[in-house]
Formats: structure tokens, C-alpha cells, sequence
């Protein structure tokens, strides 16, 4: 069976050039669409099912927004999906930081 | 606007933020874990952005206006009917299709979080997802339509729904007028997205 985004690719070579009033962005910034584009690929590749990430997600949104914090929903979506990589032992959550550590001190400038 | 806005004018490259730092990082690790093709994420999120979009949706509510038949079967089994066009996928389970009319006008929010029916209308809008939409939907729907644009008569009764995971909402706008001899492609044209939400009303060709 084909895997999602090859499925929705094909539909997509469909009559796709019909013009579309899309309004608003989805993405306000691009590591905003990256993290939503890993934790798709991560549910493909079987590390979790869409639900889990769904699950973990309004458990996430919820208590961000009972503790009225000023966090968007892309910085909750992206702890969500640092969480599942670490329980579903992708790595461990002291890799994730010592490599933002990393990167924070001699940040590359193609983002 | 942030004060960084100023800059833009400029070459220097803005600082990254927090979030963004971490992105990439958590991207270095999965590509030099050989989990993530550095171009994989790049290409799902341009298909669901640009390509789904909200097309597969607009096309589901051309068949309908064409089609009475197939309107009946999607608005009984909204995942089945939308399924025969070859639509589905994660967040597409259990699709209920609600129909605009003269009388009622429907508007889907997702209160907890950001449910929505990927299949049909690709990513939810920035709006969608704010706390300011989840929360005042629900309770001034009328005021929050009449912000994005749409008064509707106080005849007209409004209907809310919470899109839950199981359950993501499609609304079915109505038909506009002066379309008489448009194509169903040339109708699926007219569609928008905010019109399958319910935040809009699908424009005649004129309009």
C-alpha cells in the first residue's frame, strides 16, 4: 500500500492547477512546517500512531493553556514530538540538548 | 510585529529562536539517524500546504452540488462518500459532512486542539489553532463570523461543532447562485477553504 505522502502526492497530480483563495499562511515560520513534516514522517516510518501524537497533543495544549501560557502551538507541538522520540527511544532527551547546545553556540544561517 | 521586523529591510540574518534551534537540532539527529531524508519533511509539508490544500475538499462539495445522490451518500457517510474521490488518510476517520442552507448555517472549530479533516482541506489555518477562535466560537459565534466578514440574518440559525479526533467536521456551503452551466471543476473553483470551516460563504462567479 502506498505510504500517506506518496498517496497524497498522487492525488495532487490530479487537475491540481485549479486556482485556490487560501487566505492565511499555515506556517508562521519555517520551523514551524519542518517539525509538523518530521512528526508525520516519524508516525510513517511506525514509531507511533497519528492518534498517540494526537493524544499527547491536547494533553499538551491543555495544560499550556490552563497554565495561560504564552506558548504558540507550534512550541507545544514541537515538545510533543521531542517527547515521543524519547519514549519511543529514538534517542534521549540529553542528546536533543546537548546538540540545541551545540547548535545554539555556532549556529549555521540556511534556515 | 516584534522589533526584528524593523530589520527586514537589512541582510543580517535574524537570530533563530529558541524553537527554531531546537527544530533543527531534533532534524540533525533523525537524518544522522537515518530516520529522516533531509528533503522528506520539506516535500509532506509542501503536499499538504500547497496540494491537498483544500481542493480534495472543494472537490467533494462540487460533486455534491452536482450530484444529489452522492450529496444523500455524503452527508449519511461522509468518509465513504469522500472516499469514492479518492480521499483519506490520517485525521480523515469518521468525516461528518453538515449542510448550509437558507435556514441553518454551520461553523467547526476544534476547541481542545486543532482536529480538522487533513484529507479535504489539507492544514488548518493559523486561525484555527489560536486560543482566541477555540475559545470564542463556542461562546459569540455570531461576533466571531461578523470579524471574519460573514453577518448572518438572525433568521438563520447558527450551529457550532467541536471537531473531535474521532469526529472531524466538513461543511457543505451552499450552492451560489449564477452558476447555471459551470462545470463541476469550474465549481470546485469557487470553493474555499473558510467556506468548508463555515467562516464564508461560497461566492457566485461575480461575486
Amino acid at each position: 500500500m502506498a505510504s500517506l505522502s506518496e498517496r497524497i502526492a498522487a492525488d495532487a497530480n490530479g487537475p491540481a492547477a485549479i486556482p485556490r483563495r487560501n487566505g492565511e499562511p499555515v506556517f508562521n515560520e519555517p520551523w514551524e512546517s519542518r517539525v509538523f513534516g518530521m512528526a508525520v514522517v516519524l508516525c510513517e516510518r511506525g514509531f507511533y500512531h497519528w492518534n498517540e501524537f494526537r493524544e499527547s497533543l491536547i494533553a499538551e495544549i491543555s495544560s499550556a493553556d490552563t497554565r495561560h501560557e504564552a506558548s504558540t502551538y507550534y512550541e507545544r507541538f514541537l515538545r510533543v514530538l521531542q517527547r515521543l522520540m524519547v519514549e519511543t527511544r529514538i534517542c534521549d532527551s540529553t542528546e536533543i540538548d546537548q546538540r540545541v547546545a551545540e547548535v545554539t553556540v555556532a549556529p549555521d544561517d540556511d534556515n | 510585529m516584534s522589533e526584528q521586523d524593523f530589520e527586514k529591510g537589512h541582510h543580517h540574518p535574524r537570530p533563530l529562536s529558541p524553537s527554531a534551534l531546537r527544530a533543527k537540532s531534533i532534524e540533525a539527529l533523525l537524518v544522522e539517524k537515518g530516520l529522516l531524508a533531509s528533503d522528506v519533511s520539506d516535500r509532506i509539508v509542501e503536499t499538504y500546504e500547497k496540494d491537498v490544500g483544500p481542493l480534495n475538499g472543494a472537490k467533494v462539495v462540487a460533486r455534491a452540488w452536482c450530484d444529489p445522490v452522492y450529496k444523500r451518500r455524503l452527508l449519511q457517510n461522509g468518509t465513504a462518500a469522500i472516499a469514492e474521490l479518492g480521499f483519506g488518510g490520517p485525521q480523515g476517520e469518521h468525516m461528518q459532512v453538515v449542510e448550509n442552507t437558507p435556514r441553518v448555517h454551520n461553523v467547526v472549530c476544534c476547541t481542545l486542539c486543532s482536529c480538522y479533516p487533513w484529507p479535504v482541506l489539507g492544514l488548518p489555518p493559523v486561525w484555527y489553532k489560536s486560543f482566541e477562535y477555540r475559545a470564542r466560537i463556542v461562546r459569540a459565534p455570531r461576533v466571531v463570523l461578523r470579524e471574519f466578514g460573514l453577518d448572518l440574518p438572525p433568521n438563520v440559525e447558527l450551529k457550532v461543532w467541536d471537531s473531535s479526533s474521532e469526529m472531524p467536521y466538513l461543511v457543505l456551503p451552499e450552492h451560489p447562485a449564477g452558476t447555471e452551466g459551470m462545470s463541476e471543476a469550474e465549481l470546485a473553483a469557487l470553493v474555499t477553504r473558510d467556506s468548508m470551516i463555515g467562516a464564508a460563504k461560497v461566492r457566485g462567479p461575480k461575486g
